[in-house]
């Protein structure tokens, strides 16, 4: 800085530099406030569902792989009896299951007796229940814990992942966007792998 | 004095008594907790180097659950999970590479805490050491400037120190190409630059 050329309304923008990046960082910290601060694990969206070939729930002598899946946009769902806001989701699993919402239920590291209680006092609003006991074919979806929900597309494609409950007001304002999107374009029989039409789905599937 | 005595006695039997029941009550808990610890992870290795490798993985790898610790320091449903995948990986002899792989695929670059380098990511690799790279040799280009400049200035005031006049009559021959203005800007600027310098230097 003795460099004798350099005037005097130069070094005071070299002084103000600071300052800026401060001001710079404030706006940016305050954007943030009051922001969820958890990154969403969204690694599974926009691919199949991964395999698997897991006993059913209510027979497990029977094993069930990705082509028992239904042919329709459906919604799977990670729980277990030992889960408390399972417990607190399920009344709202059962609505959608009256109103014809496709569910495929996971149980996800439980005790077989304790899951089938849990749907005998409950009721039962899945399609069928596959048991994951290991959390093998949880990890492979990329599961942080229970419950969480994956739409899936008419072609097999998981399109949204909704940590935590599903309950009336996300599946009003996030869920069934969703799952009426990809029913439509199910029925068009739209090519959903096309660029634009990812593009939309991922519009809508936030 | 007797009573006095007496209670003395009392109070440090209190006292002896009370501290074994506080010796006997810490080995209970060291214990209790000994088996709790025990009853969290019983995973055997074949050597050392395969311990190795699932201790750095494992906190390395970030819980999906509780995202501000590793695997290592959790004890979620998914991170117990993910230990046992990352203990069964090792024993099957995979490297850490291939481990890193599986996780990513599954969780994405968040579930390390160490992100891979990729184009995507390097931008967070090697920017740091750019901009330290850019730095220096800005300093250093700037140093030799500047160095070469207070060479010239010293031959200036050396030649004052000698002669006032001969150095008068330099300043007078500089800025002979500049309009008059100019140059007595020129001198002005010059006067005062070589006077500082003198001054530093004394």
């Amino acid at each position: 800085m003795s460099d004798p050329i350099m005037s005097k309304s130069q070094f005071k923008v070299w002084f103000l530099i600071p300052l800026i990046v401060f001001a710079g960082l404030l706006i940016m910290f305050f954007m943030r406030l009051g922001k969820p601060t958890e990154v969403v694990f969204d690694n599974a969206l926009n691919r199949p569902v991964p395999s698997f070939d897991l006993p059913l729930l209510s027979d497990p002598s029977k094993n069930m792989t990705n082509a028992d899946l239904p042919n329709t946009p459906f919604l799977i769902n990670v729980w277990g009896s030992w889960c408390p806001t399972c417990i607190v989701e399920h009344p709202f699993l059962m609505q959608l299951h009256k109103q014809g919402v496709p569910l495929v239920g996971v149980n996800y590291k439980d005790e077989v007796e304790n899951a089938n209680g849990y749907l005998a006092d409950g009721g039962d609003p899945f399609l069928f229940s596959v048991r994951d006991y290991s959390g093998s074919f949880a990890i492979d979806l990329g599961l942080t814990g229970a419950p969480e929900t994956f739409v899936v597309d008419s072609k097999g494609n998981i399109r949204q992942h909704i940590i935590g409950e599903v309950a009336e007001e996300n599946w009003q304002a996030r869920i069934e966007p969703c799952v009426s999107l990809l029913t439509e374009l199910g029925n068009k029989k739209a090519d959903l792998d096309s660029p634009d039409t990812v593009k939309s789905i991922a519009e809508v599937c936030k | 004095m007797i009573s006095t005595n007496f209670t003395g006695v009392v109070s440090t039997k209190r006292l002896i008594k009370q501290t074994l029941s506080m010796i006997i009550l810490m080995f209970a808990l060291i214990g209790f907790g000994a088996t709790a610890q025990a009853s969290i992870e019983v995973y055997e290795f074949d050597n050392p180097s395969q311990e190795a490798q699932y201790k750095g993985l494992i906190e390395e790898f970030r819980c999906p659950k509780c995202q501000n610790q590793n695997l290592a320091g959790s004890d979620s449903q998914i991170s117990q999970d993910l230990k046992r995948k990352t203990y069964e990986m090792v024993m099957a002899g995979q490297s850490d590479a291939q481990i890193r792989e599986y996780m990513y695929e599954r969780y994405g670059d968040f579930i390390s805490y160490k992100p891979p380098v990729r184009p995507s990511t390097w931008i967070l690799w090697y920017f740091p050491p750019l901009i330290l790279l850019l730095l220096v040799a800005g300093w250093l280009l700037r140093t030799k400037a500047r160095d070469r400049k207070q060479v010239t200035t010293v031959q200036a005031t050396e030649g004052t120190q000698q002669t006032a006049t001969t150095h008068n009559s330099e300043l007078d021959k500089v800025g002979a190409n500049l309009s008059s203005e100019e140059a007595q800007k020129l001198k002005a600027l010059l006067k005062e630059h070589s006077n500082k310098d003198l001054s530093n230097k004394e």
